[in-house]
């Protein structure tokens, strides 16, 4: 059958947990796609994932409201929060401190996103996760 | 619903700019939503991507986030990010901000997707059961909107529909749709003829949803669905030939799939095209007249009632029905 892109959406959703609750609710009901379908199809693929993981998830919108999916891995601020052992970025990033990651963890989540960054090469990608880090009012070491 | 209010910002700038700012807000952006796609015109319609008109103009970024959000600050963020890309965040425009109101979402994405009558056929989908007129010359179809092109919310899905409510010929005896999607055309034609339809398709999800919605329907036993790449695929020809053939596809694999469809109709079957725009079409019938078909009736798309997705002025997707001579 002829599909028609009309658009996409980037949504992070909780695996196994999707509900229409904001901002995904608003997201997908402004466009006018079932949202009740891409909750049931998101929670079965991600059913075997640990369950309220973020995942990123890009869906592909046809001109007649019917749409694909495709997840990706978890986004790179939920790996700098877990590295840093935080759960949740400083309030005022650049004057207090919420936690500290390394170089080499900045290195390896780079690594692990980089198909996700949009980067040119490893070092463009730990640069884009080191600023990210200080701007969630992380301190990068090393 | 919430007690805390979302707020949808906007921006509209080149593709990959904001390409890279949806990464952005969907990696680094707790509860991040963001939609991305071609920027509507003044007349509200956005071009289809890939059509020159998408892949030239301006691309529309939004972001919807609680509103106490500093969204300077995500901006000022989102520029350091593109920086470290070596792209600018200055060629990007603010369209604005919108605080939404409290909306009961499931059922506003629902009145969008309501009944499609289309001649004798009435779609409808699981949340409007119960409200589909009923009579003995009514077919009524089951199709939700899902993970499978195919609602009748489309042009050329109507234009299908409505030509095959219109045919007059003799019944066909065996069918082919290829590139079934969601199936509504082949669980159509089935319960139209009642005859067998084979039903193709090159994605494995689409068929399994096609089985699905063929057994929703009660026409399980008068369809087969399978994955193939065209006609000339080991799971078409091993069903051909065939007297009828829908395809509602894109000019491109229409006109490639041409010479083989010649292959797997005899003397007399008729094909039904859909899926190429008002300019494509020229292209499509010198290719269908080359592999020995004439064309016998064309209709210009007819609109869904009352659907504002697809005004009038929409661009014209015709229907074509040929015959193979």
């Amino acid at each position: 059958m002829a599909k028609k892109i009309t658009g996409y959406l980037k949504l992070q959703v909780p695996a196994g947990a999707a509900t229409p609750s904001p901002p995904i609710g608003p997201a997908l009901g402004q466009r006018g796609l079932n949202i009740m379908e891409f909750c049931k199809a998101f929670n079965a693929k991600t059913q075997e994932m640990e369950k309220g993981m973020p995942i990123p998830t890009v869906i592909t919108i046809f001109s007649d409201k019917s749409f694909t999916f495709a997840t990706k891995t978890p986004p790179a601020a939920y790996f700098l929060k877990k590295a840093a052992k935080i759960a949740k970025g400083g309030a005022t990033p650049g004057r207090t401190s919420a936690g500290t990651v390394t170089r080499k963890q900045c290195e390896e989540i780079a690594e692990a996103k980089m198909k996700d960054l949009n980067a040119n090469d490893l070092e463009a990608a730990t640069k884009i996760i080191m600023g990210s880090a200080r701007a969630m009012g992380l301190q990068v070491e090393g | 619903m919430t007690d805390r209010p979302i707020t949808k910002h906007s921006w509209a700038g080149p593709k990959p700019t904001l390409d890279a700012g949806q990464t952005f807000l969907s990696e680094f952006m707790d509860e991040a939503a963001v939609s991305f796609r071609p920027l509507p015109g003044p007349d509200g319609l956005a071009p289809v991507e890939g059509s020159p008109e998408a892949d030239d103009g301006d691309w529309l970024l939004e972001y919807y986030a609680y509103s106490d959000i500093d969204i300077h600050g995500v901006e000022a963020r989102l520029a350091a990010f593109l920086e470290a890309l070596g792209l600018d965040w200055g060629v990007v425009r603010r369209e604005g901000s919108e605080t939404l109101p409290e909306t009961n979402w499931v059922q506003y994405s629902l009145e969008g997707l309501g009944l499609v009558e289309v001649g004798r056929f009435v779609l409808y989908g699981t949340h409007d059961e119960g409200k589909a007129p009923s009579s003995d010359s009514i077919i009524s179809i089951r199709i939700d909107a899902n993970q499978a092109f195919g609602t009748g919310h489309h042009p050329t899905t109507f234009g299908c529909l409505s030509m095959l409510d219109r045919f007059a010929g003799a019944p066909p005896t065996r069918a082919l749709d290829l590139g079934c999607g969601s199936g509504v055309l082949a669980i159509a034609a089935a319960k139209l003829w009642g005859i067998h339809i084979h039903g193709v398709d090159i994605d494995p999800t689409s068929v399994d949803i096609a089985r699905e919605n063929a057994r929703l329907n009660g026409v399980r036993d008068l369809t087969s669905f399978d994955v193939a790449d065209g006609p000339m695929h080991a799971a078409v020809l091993g069903v051909a030939p065939f007297d009828f053939v829908f395809a509602n596809i894109l000019a491109g694999p229409l006109v490639e799939f041409a010479p083989g469809m010649g292959e797997i109709m005899a003397a007399g079957g008729r094909v039904l095209l859909a899926g190429l725009m008002a300019e494509q079409e020229n292209g499509v019938r010198d290719a269908y007249s080359a592999a020995g078909f004439k064309l016998i009736n064309r209709l210009p798309p007819a609109t869904p009632v009352g659907d504002p997705a697809h005004p009038p002025q929409h661009p014209v997707w015709p229907i074509l029905l040929f015959v193979k001579v």
